[in-house]
């Protein structure tokens, strides 16, 4: 009986440790019968979204689609441009058209024609507020897009033209120096006209007709479980794949995701710093900063947070690197709100090497400003409520920042760790006092941060009215000469954080990834500082 | 008759030795039905260990923040992950904070919600399992339907969907627990109560004119105490196991407030470099739950008539 016992309460506690995640990563059994196959598996968060690119998108879709879905240029790793499915483009001479190319033997897996016509299907479906895409309004630069998109113009209008199957011009409402750098995000992938007709439809899970034009295709789908793709032989670039298939796996959790990679079940595991002791020094561990900027959103229409004052308190008022011991030695705070290491096409440089910081923390002068605005030692402060999604950065950082307010500068704020999607509908509909936010550049421009706030955008949530960065932003915008573009983004970012503190920025996090040593021949995606391993190879 | 008594005559009878006096004299001390358990439970190595477990985390939960120098939300950043000593009896979390305090804490809550919401199922269950199990016929018909289709919603469900309008705390954590926890008891006395209102001391109660709530309560329910109470005990460990759990997936109690569940989250992470964080927690909840269950279970065969 006691063994007995002894066996329930060991049973028990494994059970509460690992939470039992439902990770599904059995190596493909095709992996071990046919030795001769090369190939590589990848971990990932499970698919919360679809594979169609006009829809609902998640990790696991930028996973796919790294493989499978061929941009028509693509940004090297030297600040270039490389021609993928696209030949050549040319520009015109203010910035406000591009015509881009096709290359002739640009073809579908299935042998028929990959056309300028693949790339409107997606474009036109976006522009349709019900597909879901958070990337739909990328496209509003072109001509019409927006309109189109809140249903004040006809789809006829757009500003993107097919003058033949090989040839796609977009014609845009304003100058736009980075937009060849937005030909990567989903809504400027090809979808196959024939196949991809209903978004976020059954086709983009069906190896019959989800149909690739890069160098893997969909081979087979479980859902909730695995994805296998296979090398696609009428991939432009085909010579340049080694790879014969890979797998994406799903797994939910962090832990058990490196739990998986030890065990050899993947070959790939986006993981965090738990593990930057067990593999420090080995060749596994890749760690590359990441472009994601943590920060918390001050709602300008709830007081005091309307004050200024108070505002640039709450923000000086931290000591951020206390906040970054806890939440995980994979972080590093930051005074910017763009990310710290973002790359600068103009100088080459990191954002952070361009400009001093923008604020310093200092808890004396927090206290000072703090009873300048009626609230000495923080009497009489309402009690705010902190909004976050129940994850463990977003939550660590909660309660480091709430325990540092109360500290600092005697304020007291609830924290209310909210469900991810209930989290993010909150935000969006602009029901928070405090609330986390969280931004991952998704290409490598300042524009992708700075755009987000302007007044009329639809992605400013906390209700920021700040017309001095609405005009540096819209001088920014017609700028056709970089350097001075970058200048001015710079300076609207200062304005915006530096004086209005429109926000509070708390930290950047690092990308850690263990990669099998195996794996060579990975490069850096400088649009989004991962890896991209479509032309990996595998030694023995 | 007379012929009877003379029959009888004065030989037949003797009087007794004295000292067979006192042989109708009963030596054994009489008992109350509770004493007699107790007696029993003693006897019960596994109940009397769940008894000392239970009134030690009692004991921690009241006492333990008053004898510690901390608070349960005091960070400190130059003692991170600290192992135990002295100053840090269990060590520090990743904040800095001290793991004993908020072990107590967690206690305190773990316990409350346990003992809660088996006393307000305890009511609800008797009252509801009562009159139907009384009444019968049509409303005993109409309330178990009712209690079919509460009982057919996953209870998880109702507790998240609560949380989710009021909000993480203590309170909507009870409510959750409570929608569908009283059913178990409320069949349960429903059954008893069917089969004890067939018997003679009911029927002589209803004779005698005794109200239906009288009977109900003073005859029947008293009688079917001993189900009632084992039902209670494992109502007990079964909502501290929610607590924890919900506050493990992140929806439970709001931070800072320590739980053993969110205490269990926040170390999850770190099994890697700092397990005996976590271990702490799951000790306690593997602990307190163990134990809860023996103390049911001894309970329950103590005030088994049977086992006498």
């Amino acid at each position: 009986m006691k063994k007995f016992i002894k066996l329930v309460v060991l049973l028990l506690a494994a059970v509460l440790v690992f939470n039992l995640s439902a990770c599904s990563g059995e190596r493909s059994t095709n992996a071990t019968s046919k030795a001769e196959e090369k190939g590589i598996i990848y971990g990932s968060a499970p698919e919360s979204g679809t594979l169609d690119p006009a829809g609902i998108s998640s990790t696991y879709y930028w996973y796919y689609s790294a493989f499978t879905l061929a941009p028509l240029v693509e940004l090297a790793e030297d600040g270039s441009y490389d021609c993928i499915t696209a030949e050549s483009y040319d520009v015109n001479e203010d910035m406000t058209e591009y015509v881009f190319h096709i290359r002739e033997d640009a073809k579908w897996n299935d042998g028929s024609d990959c056309t300028s016509k693949d790339f409107l299907n997606t474009i036109q479906r976006s522009l349709d507020p019900n597909c879901g895409s958070g990337y739909s309004d990328m496209l509003f630069v072109i001509k019409n897009a927006e309109e189109i998109y809140n249903g004040t113009a006809d789809i006829s209008t757009l500003g993107v033209e097919c003058s033949d199957d090989k040839t796609l011009k977009f014609m845009l409402k304003e100058p736009c120096p980075y937009f060849t750098d937005l030909m990567s995000l989903p809504v400027f992938m090809p979808s196959n006209v024939k196949y991809a007709t209903e978004t976020n439809g059954e086709w983009c899970h069906n190896p019959e007709t989800s149909l690739a034009n890069g160098p893997f295709y969909l081979a087979e789908y479980v859902p909730e479980q695995y994805c296998l793709l296979k090398k696609n032989p009428n991939y432009v670039q085909a010579d340049r794949i080694s790879l014969d298939y890979v797998k994406i796996v799903c797994i939910a959790d962090t832990q058990s995701m490196i739990n998986a990679y030890k065990t050899g079940e993947i070959d790939i595991a986006p993981a965090d710093y738990t593990v930057l002791g067990e593999y420090d020094g080995k060749p596994d561990l890749k760690v590359v900063p990441s472009i994601t900027s943590y920060y918390t959103l001050l709602n300008w229409n709830v007081k005091p947070l309307d004050d200024v004052k108070v505002r640039e308190a709450l923000c000086i008022g931290i000591n951020r690197d206390e906040v970054c011991a806890s939440a995980g030695s994979d972080t590093e705070s930051s005074t910017f709100f763009v990310a710290k290491y973002l790359t600068s096409k103009v100088s080459g440089k990191n954002w952070v090497e361009e400009i001093d910081p923008l604020f310093t923390e200092d808890i004396q002068r927090a206290q000072q400003l703090l009873a300048e605005a009626g609230y000495p030692g923080g009497a009489g402060f309402p009690e705010l409520i902190f909004k976050y999604p129940s994850q463990q950065i977003d939550a660590d950082m909660a309660q480091a920042i709430q325990a540092q307010w109360k500290k600092n500068l005697g304020i007291n704020i609830k924290l209310e760790a909210q469900e991810y999607q209930v989290n993010i509908s909150d935000r969006r509909a602009k029901d928070f006092d405090i609330c986390r936010m969280r931004w991952t550049a998704d290409f490598a421009d300042p524009n992708t941060y700075l755009t987000m706030y302007t007044s009329d955008s639809t992605y400013n949530d906390s209700n920021i009215i700040c017309p001095e960065f609405d005009d540096l932003m819209a001088q920014a915008n017609v700028n056709t000469n970089p350097e001075e573009r970058f200048a001015l983004l710079h300076e609207a970012e200062k304005v915006l954080i530096g004086k209005n503190f429109a926000f509070i920025p708390i930290l950047n996090k690092q990308n850690i990834t263990l990669v099998n040593p195996k794996i060579g021949n990975f490069v850096i995606d400088p649009s989004r500082n991962s890896y991209r391993y479509k032309y990996a190879t595998l030694s023995e | 008759m007379d012929d009877t008594a003379e029959k009888l005559k004065s030989d037949w009878f003797l009087p007794i030795d004295p000292s067979e006096k006192n042989d109708e004299f009963i030596a054994v001390e009489s008992k109350s039905f509770l004493s007699e358990a107790w007696g029993r439970f003693k006897k019960n190595k596994r109940a009397v260990f769940g008894l000392i477990v239970v009134i030690f985390f009692i004991l921690l939960a009241v006492f333990g923040p008053l004898i510690s120098k901390f608070t349960y939300d005091e960070q400190n950043a130059d003692v991170l992950n600290v192992l135990p000593n002295p100053t840090y009896w269990l060590g520090t979390d990743k904040f800095g904070r001290d793991i004993f305090t908020r072990l107590c804490y967690g206690a305190r809550i773990s316990l409350f919600v346990g003992f809660v919401s088996a006393l307000i199922n305890l009511i609800i269950g008797v009252v509801y399992g009562g009159i139907s199990g009384y009444v019968g016929g049509k409303t005993d018909m109409i309330m178990m339907r009712t209690v079919d289709i509460i009982y057919a919603v996953p209870s998880m469900l109702y507790v998240i969907l609560i949380m989710l309008v009021l909000g993480a705390n203590v309170k909507s954590i009870l409510i959750g627990i409570c929608i569908p926890g009283w059913i178990g008891m409320a069949r349960q006395v429903r059954g008893q109560i069917i089969s004890l209102k067939e018997q003679e001391f009911a029927l002589a109660a209803l004779v005698l004119g005794a109200s239906s709530r009288r009977i109900l309560f003073k005859h029947l329910t008293i009688n079917a105490i001993g189900p009632i109470i084992v039902q209670l005990t494992f109502l007990v460990p079964q909502a501290i196991f929610t607590e924890a759990f919900l506050s493990f997936v992140g929806v439970g109690i709001s931070a800072p407030m320590a739980s053993w569940g969110s205490m269990a989250q926040d170390s999850r992470q770190l099994i890697t470099m700092y397990p005996i964080q976590l271990l702490w927690p799951t000790l306690a909840i593997c602990l307190t739950i163990f134990s809860l269950n023996f103390l049911g279970e001894g309970i329950g065969d103590a005030l088994n008539p049977k086992n006498r």
